[in-house]
């Protein structure tokens, strides 16, 4: 028989890019596509479990490390609205300790537990916090982790260097068998140079998988604690997260290529140009 | 991964697991067609085809070399043929210092000194006497088994010279009887995750109920918590407000210096105390027989040592410092920042003669104390005293040295170190060996001057690992020098390494030095058995 393929899909980007929101609603159309679906928190924030689960008290495996020195399976895997199970790495206070450890450990917790072979989860998605900062935060791009990773970005210098930063850091993890799966545009602004973007991807050899408008639903969602997908499900931009969906399940690792992201010296050259030669 | 240079490209054998094997091509850029060219390098690979994983290492790699030029990896990589030893490709990435820290670094066959390990951990060195000392070390529980040594019973990777003698060495003083408490705050997962300085502001609050007035308490920093970047210096700061309290830092403090203001407060306390005429203060002799012997000669010749302090800090006697009309500081580079801080400013008169290592030294650092409180004719005299009462056994041990040979592996730039004492932790030990008598087989790297030319030093050039461990073996050296404990370079070679903690200072400590190397030298041990412990 064999084995079950697992979609691993990670989103990252620039902080407040809008990361958890996307993958939040991308958790929840999977899960009304009737795929089980984990949804993994790495954000010591741990606002889009909190979103998922309609609640702000979080058990977390860093908590119960702290509290037991040890971590049960059933202390930490929450089942959500629409049967999505989350579970969350949590993290030090802020301005202490080592988040990037604490992701690591709580993926170690996964291989010890076998939760991702033992649950039946056909998709997993991994939520990252910002940009790769050190080894710690990439540890789900470690084999067996994550696969395809998405890159959030807006057309603001800074979340495109993030983004190059980020195509680093798979190009570093492609022996893992980690790809870039594309870029996702989500902008807030009305007048955002699409094109910009698209050459930026080019230069990355990449490509823009979706891109995604400003839209105040989304905040009236989160006010509810609910996703867009589940506080309007038939809007437009509903349905653009929908085909977005679908795409990242196309996607075939196998025939993508790593990307080619530029030294930084080169990103500002042709950043001048918008990234136009 | 293997790397070797073969003309003007270099050459890497990558091995993945489920991979087939691939070389990949590296070459300036604009070189010829290629798969790949970054901004300074191309790349192609050996064959006619390449499977898409063999593609994706290949961009891997190209990814992870960066900017890096070619020249900047040409550089690190040895020329096919002359050197078989695997270069991990991260050390090109690395541009920093190679050191013994970083493991496979392409010269570390050929090092024998490390002397950056000793500056890093200098400061555990420093020793409280006289009170009682609570030892706070925080970090990870395993990480004691790489740090120095607490004492002169337990084992480390490295001869820290401060650990000296060592106990089956002849006529080692005892280890310190006193063994201090001890307490680590043994940092897990979950204070790595969220901060271990909480844990560490725990353990001394707990210690400020449990320590008596008099108490030292020294907190030791290890490097996990400097990773996560725990406040360790304001824990101690809080604390210090109750107790007499030291910040031992793994790394070189980058604030204020607990443990100078400590002394410095203790050497302050004592400045009404009276001055007396001849008397000096010390400071860089760790104590010991030589302490004992080199402030006997003074006593001898009539000048009072009013305090001894460094390595040794005792708070006690550091109230006694200022009743000294010269303060004698010896040369030691790991101590002179404690002496700019806390010695050089005091209203004394400060003299800094060489280090008192070997007889002629020894007899040089005594005259200059004399001369500088009026007493040279007495010292003279003692000298000569104490000259008589060992000649016969310094006289058997020159024909001793005389028939045995001491090795020192060296790249050709850093001969001169070796009679160095800023470089040798405060021991010129090419001097010092010399003027026992030792015949000394200088094993050089490289084809820069190797510039000492003292009587009876042989210099043996070599070029790669095979031709160093020749001359090891061939040789006629019975020790040979390295600071990494029970070297098996050595061992395997038959040979007994040997290191700075047989070194002492003084007189009688020159005596007890050769005796010591002599012993070295004769031992046959490895000679016999080394070969059963050779590693690969």
């Amino acid at each position: 028989m064999s084995k079950k393929r697992i979609e691993r899909i990670v989103f990252l980007g620039k902080g407040g890019i809008g990361k958890s929101t996307i993958l939040t609603n991308l958790s929840t159309i999977y899960a009304q596509m009737g795929r089980k679906v984990l949804f993994v928190g790495c954000d010591p924030k741990r606002d889009a479990t909190m979103l998922l689960m309609s609640r702000t008290d979080i058990p977390t495996v860093i908590d119960q490390l702290i509290r037991t020195n040890d971590v049960r399976l059933e202390d930490v895997l929450l089942e959500a609205r629409s049967g999505i199970h989350c579970i969350e790495a949590g993290g030090p206070e802020p301005g202490v300790g080592c988040a990037g450890r604490g992701i690591a450990r709580m993926l170690e917790f996964f291989t010890e537990s076998e939760l991702l072979e033992r649950n039946g989860y056909d998709t997993v998605l991994f939520d990252l916090l910002g940009d790769i900062v050190c080894g710690g935060f990439a540890t789900p791009l470690r084999k067996g982790f994550g696969e395809k990773v998405f890159i959030v970005v807006s057309d603001e210098l800074m979340s495109l260097y993030a983004a190059n930063n980020i195509a680093r850091a798979v190009v570093n993890c492609a022996p893992n068998g980690v790809v870039l799966g594309g870029l996702v545009a989500n902008l807030k602004d009305a007048k955002a140079d699409e094109r910009m973007i698209g050459r930026f991807a080019r230069k990355l050899k990449t490509r823009v998988v979706a891109t995604l408008r400003r839209d105040a639903r989304f905040r009236k969602a989160e006010y509810r604690r609910l996703t867009l997908a589940e506080h309007a499900p038939d809007c437009e931009t509903v349905k653009n997260l929908g085909k977005l969906a679908r795409k990242v399940l196309r996607i075939d690792p196998a025939r993508i290529e790593p990307p080619t992201p530029m030294d930084d010296k080169t990103f500002y050259e042709l950043s001048r140009r918008e990234f136009s030669r | 991964m293997a790397l070797v240079r073969r003309g003007d490209a270099v050459r890497m054998n990558v091995t993945y697991e489920g991979v087939a094997p691939l070389t990949i091509i590296i070459s300036p850029a604009g070189s010829g067609p290629c798969l790949l060219e970054t901004r300074h390098l191309s790349f192609r690979y050996e064959g006619t085809t390449i499977t898409a994983q063999q593609e994706r290492i290949l961009r891997s790699i190209a990814g992870r070399l960066g900017d890096a030029t070619f020249d900047e990896i040409a550089q690190k990589v040895p020329e096919e043929d002359q050197e078989r030893g695997a270069v991990d490709p991260e050390e090109i990435v690395d541009r920093g210092v190679v050191t013994v820290e970083q493991w496979g670094a392409p010269d570390a066959w050929r090092r024998f000194v490390f002397r950056r390990e000793f500056e890093r951990n200098a400061s555990s060195a420093l020793r409280v006497t006289g009170r009682r000392v609570v030892t706070v070390s925080h970090g990870e529980s395993e990480c004691q088994y790489a740090t120095p040594a607490i004492d002169a019973r337990s084992m480390s990777l490295f001869c820290y010279p401060w650990i000296r003698p060592l106990a089956h060495v002849p006529n080692a003083p005892a280890p310190e009887r006193s063994i201090p408490s001890f307490i680590t705050t043994d940092m897990r997962d979950a204070d790595i995750i969220t901060g271990g300085a909480a844990k560490l502001d725990a353990v001394l609050d707990a210690l400020a109920d449990r320590t008596c007035e008099g108490d030292v308490v020294v907190v030791r920093s290890t490097c996990m918590p400097h990773v996560i970047g725990d406040d360790m210096q304001e824990s101690v700061r809080r604390w210090s407000g109750r107790g007499d309290i030291i910040y031992d830092d793994v790394f070189a403090p980058a604030g204020r210096d607990l443990t100078a203001e400590l002394l410095a407060a203790a050497i302050d306390s004592g400045k009404r105390r009276k001055r007396r005429g001849s008397s000096v203060a010390l400071a860089g002799i760790a104590p010991g027989p030589a302490l004992v012997e080199l402030e006997g000669l003074l006593v001898e010749a009539g000048i009072d040592v009013v305090s001894a302090l460094v390595p040794r800090i005792d708070l006690e006697r550091a109230r006694d410092w200022r009743r000294a009309a010269v303060q004698v500081l010896v040369p030691d580079p790991y101590r002179d920042a404690l002496y700019e801080s806390v010695f050089r400013p005091l209203p004394l008169e400060t003299i800094e003669p060489p280090t008192p290592h070997g007889v002629a030294d020894t007899r040089r650092w005594l005259e200059a104390i004399a001369r500088s409180v009026g007493r040279e004719a007495e010292m003279r005299r003692a000298w000569k005293r104490r000259m008589r009462r060992c000649a016969a056994e310094r006289r058997r041990l020159r024909q001793d040295a005389a028939g045995v040979r001491l090795g020192f592996v060296v790249d050709a730039d850093e001969c001169a170190a070796l009679g160095d004492p800023v470089k040798m932790a405060g021991v010129p030990v090419l001097g010092v060996v010399c003027e026992m008598g030792f015949g000394i087989d200088l094993m050089v790297y490289g084809d820069g001057p190797a510039p000492d030319d003292r009587p009876g030093v042989e210099i043996h050039r070599f070029d790669d690992r095979e031709s160093l461990q020749r001359l090891m073996r061939d040789l006629p050296c019975g020790a040979i020098y390295s600071d990494l404990y029970c070297d098996a370079r050595i061992t395997a070679a038959g040979k007994m390494p040997f290191c700075l903690q047989l070194f002492e200072p003084g007189l009688e400590g020159a005596v007890r030095t050769a005796e010591r190397l002599v012993g070295a030298c004769r031992a046959d041990f490895y000679r016999k058995y080394g070969t059963h412990g050779r590693t690969h």
